[in-house]
């Protein structure tokens, strides 16, 4: 009769979901100078005394570029075939899967922080702090934005532009709540559990082997297949590589995104909707 | 109509000895916490306009009630209504970025408070204009010193313009020029009909601004209502407090010794047999009765009194020192008089204040002033004080027929 009451629980904790949700989503224009305030600071706060500024948000996802290409592609010899990948540049490959990724990967990596660092204006004042993920997810995606539009540009010299290319907002907005669910989910969580902090960039490392970015899937055994498709960020990562290199969508791979990306938005929200008034207790 | 309305606020934090215990007590459900109760039952109602003050000592809860009404702690069970815009100052500059301008601070700060775009813009001049920075605004908040951060912090969250106004402990800010104009906005907000509620260990302060209090301790409530009545409860369970302590003579020197405070508590007019007065009649004796008040270890200082006109204008000044006493000590409750055997002022107002100094008289540590008095007067001379005096007139033009007048020499013996 355990499972009775988890049942009634999660079906109690449902009830204002949607509602919750929509402030959520709303929270950026309902409070909006205190919104571009964070992502004023966010970004100018990530740079401020640095020379290189806003270039250091390109450059250093290409940091690790070099050795990517000099390991995969030189001593795995990672060979493509433009049937399968749309592509037979190892680097176009190879950036098409990994700026998103990095995207995705410095949102995660930063929110178990984004409670805590917080700690001294959470305690002292009230205000709607939905703000703070937001502002974190949306400032990454727009820093990590420029990186990418250069990939685009490059893109298009290449030859490699196709209408299909038009799903991409799609894909794009699709992952961006998809990060933001997870972001609010280990954001509160970390307030509780502070270890989360330590190992989350383990496991980001480790999750980047496991994620299609520095191979093709066609690389991947079959027998292992069905547990690699349970990488959620398997198919964010696949449509980056349909859609720009390969000029298809698979809308299955779509409606698998939407879906992740809808269930890790709600859990995120139901728990820190939960979990928000013991903030200032804990912190 | 009220302002905030709180019924059996209560207050329960969960402390784990570990973080593991969390854990543990989320999985098994067996309780491995210590429960603290900051707060138990607090119920009360400020009708607007009201200020309410909120005393005890550290650790009474006056911290945690004052972070329920700011929204910022849920309360473990009660109620709170409030009604209008709170602006809760419980520590100044919490969201100061450091590598950000003043300016830039200014509006995120302000926005964090509520505030809208065009009111930030709006109010911007004045903020920086109320916190006197306005060479330095376009300076990184990090190359402030503390009192240019303060006061920055100050006048932002004064400036929403709030309903109701929570402080704590926040005023001990600036020099004694800045913390002037704190307490005179503060006074502003009185007037203006705003609601505030103050937490402060200076009784001073607590008797200038509020009018009602409430005494906190071990998370009750142990008084509310009038605030000279509280504060006197109060200061009598502190002296008692301080007596004991001196008895057991090993904890008098410790950390939790309490902070030495001295205050006037009345200052009283008598005539020469010693009955109050708000009347006097010129050249008559006057008595001012002066009680002082001093919390926890004595403490070494003078007493001043000063009389001024209504203006402000002093009229006359003196110490202890300046009478050629050494510093006085302070202990407990005293009662001092000043005997002024004729007071030679004309009819008018006059106000009387006393100051209680430290002991080289620079510091002003508190100042008391008594009800304006009038002094009537049925001299023929004019002016503010009477003075002894003398014509010495020409033979020629003194016509004999009329006797000199006798210029109230009588009246000063």
């Amino acid at each position: 009769m355990v499972f009775k009451k988890w049942i009634y629980a999660l079906v109690r904790s449902m009830r204002g979901l949607p509602l919750m949700a929509w402030h959520w989503l709303v929270a950026p224009f309902r409070f909006k100078t205190l919104f571009k305030g964070f992502v004023s600071q966010e970004i100018r706060g990530r740079y401020a005394g640095s020379i290189g500024g806003l270039a250091w948000s390109v450059l250093t996802p290409l940091a690790n570029l070099p050795i990517y290409i000099f390991v995969f592609s030189v001593i795995f010899q990672i060979r493509l075939k433009p049937i399968e990948t749309g592509t037979d540049s190892f680097v176009v490959y190879l950036l098409v899967g990994l700026l998103p990724w990095i995207a995705f990967s410095e949102a995660l990596g930063s929110s178990p922080g984004i409670i805590l660092n917080k700690a001294n204006l959470i305690t002292k004042v009230a205000f709607p702090f939905e703000i703070l993920p937001v502002a974190e997810v949306v400032v990454t995606f727009i820093l990590n934005g420029l990186g990418f539009m250069l990939l685009i540009g490059y893109l298009v010299i290449k030859g490699y532009f196709h209408w299909m290319w038009l799903y991409l907002p799609l894909v794009v907005m699709t992952q961006v709540l998809f990060t933001l669910g997870l972001v609010i989910l280990i954001a509160g969580l970390s307030v509780f559990v502070r270890d989360i902090r330590q190992f989350i960039g383990v496991v980001l490392q480790l999750w980047m082997y496991l994620t299609p970015i520095l191979y093709p899937v066609s690389m991947v055994p079959e027998k292992f297949m069905g547990i690699f498709k349970l990488n959620p960020m398997y198919p964010f990562i696949e449509l980056y590589h349909q859609i720009l290199l390969q000029h298809t969508i698979s809308w299955g791979l779509v409606a698998y995104a939407t879906a992740l990306a809808v269930f890790f938005f709600l859990s995120g929200v139901a728990f820190f909707g939960r979990a928000r008034h013991a903030f200032a207790d804990v912190l | 109509m009220y302002a905030i309305k709180a019924q059996n606020l209560t207050k329960h934090y969960r402390v784990y000895l570990r973080p593991l215990d969390r854990l543990k007590e989320a999985l098994t459900r067996r309780p491995c916490h210590q429960l603290v109760r900051a707060l138990e039952n607090v119920s009360f109602q400020i009708p607007h306009g009201q200020t309410l003050g909120i005393i005890g000592e550290n650790g009474a809860g006056k911290s945690t009630l004052l972070k329920i009404l700011a929204g910022t702690v849920t309360p473990s069970s009660g109620h709170l209504k409030k009604k209008g815009r709170v602006a809760a100052l419980l520590e100044l500059g919490s969201g100061f970025h450091p590598e950000f301008s003043g300016r830039g601070n200014i509006h995120l700060n302000a926005a964090l408070l509520g505030l809208t775009e065009s009111e930030i813009r709006e109010q911007e001049g004045a903020i920086i204009e109320f916190a006197e920075l306005a060479e330095v605004i376009d300076r990184p908040v990090k190359t402030y010193s503390s009192g240019m951060y303060m006061r920055l912090a100050f006048s932002i969250a004064t400036s929403v313009d709030p309903d109701i106004l929570i402080i704590d402990e926040a005023l001990g800010v600036g020099d004694q020029k800045f913390q002037q104009k704190c307490v005179d906005r503060m006074m502003g907000f009185k007037e203006a009909g705003k609601t505030i509620i103050v937490c402060s260990h200076s009784m001073f302060m607590i008797n200038t601004l509020c009018a009602e209090s409430i005494w906190l301790a071990d998370g009750g409530m142990r008084s509310h209502g009038k605030t000279s009545t509280v504060i006197s409860e109060y200061l009598a369970y502190l002296e008692e407090g301080v007596s004991k302590t001196k008895e057991d003579k090993a904890a008098a020197s410790g950390p939790g010794a309490p902070m030495p405070q001295i205050m006037a508590e009345e200052l009283l007019l008598l005539d020469e047999s010693e009955n109050p007065i708000d009347t006097a009649r010129q050249f008559q004796t006057l008595i001012f009765q002066i009680k002082t008040c001093c919390i926890g270890p004595p403490i070494k200082g003078h007493l001043g009194l000063i009389i001024e006109r209504p203006d402000g204008q002093p009229i006359f000044t003196t110490t202890t020192q300046s009478a050629g006493f050494a510093p006085l000590e302070f202990a407990g409750r005293q009662t001092m008089r000043l005997v002024v055997p004729s007071i030679p002022f004309f009819s008018g107002n006059y106000l009387a204040k006393v100051v209680i100094a430290d002991e080289h008289v620079v510091r002003a540590i508190h100042e008391l002033k008594c009800e304006p008095f009038l002094v009537e007067s049925d001299h023929p001379e004019f002016g503010m004080l009477w003075m002894a005096h003398e014509w010495v007139l020409d033979a020629k033009s003194a016509p004999a027929a009329t006797e000199p007048k006798d210029c109230g020499g009588r009246a000063c013996r």
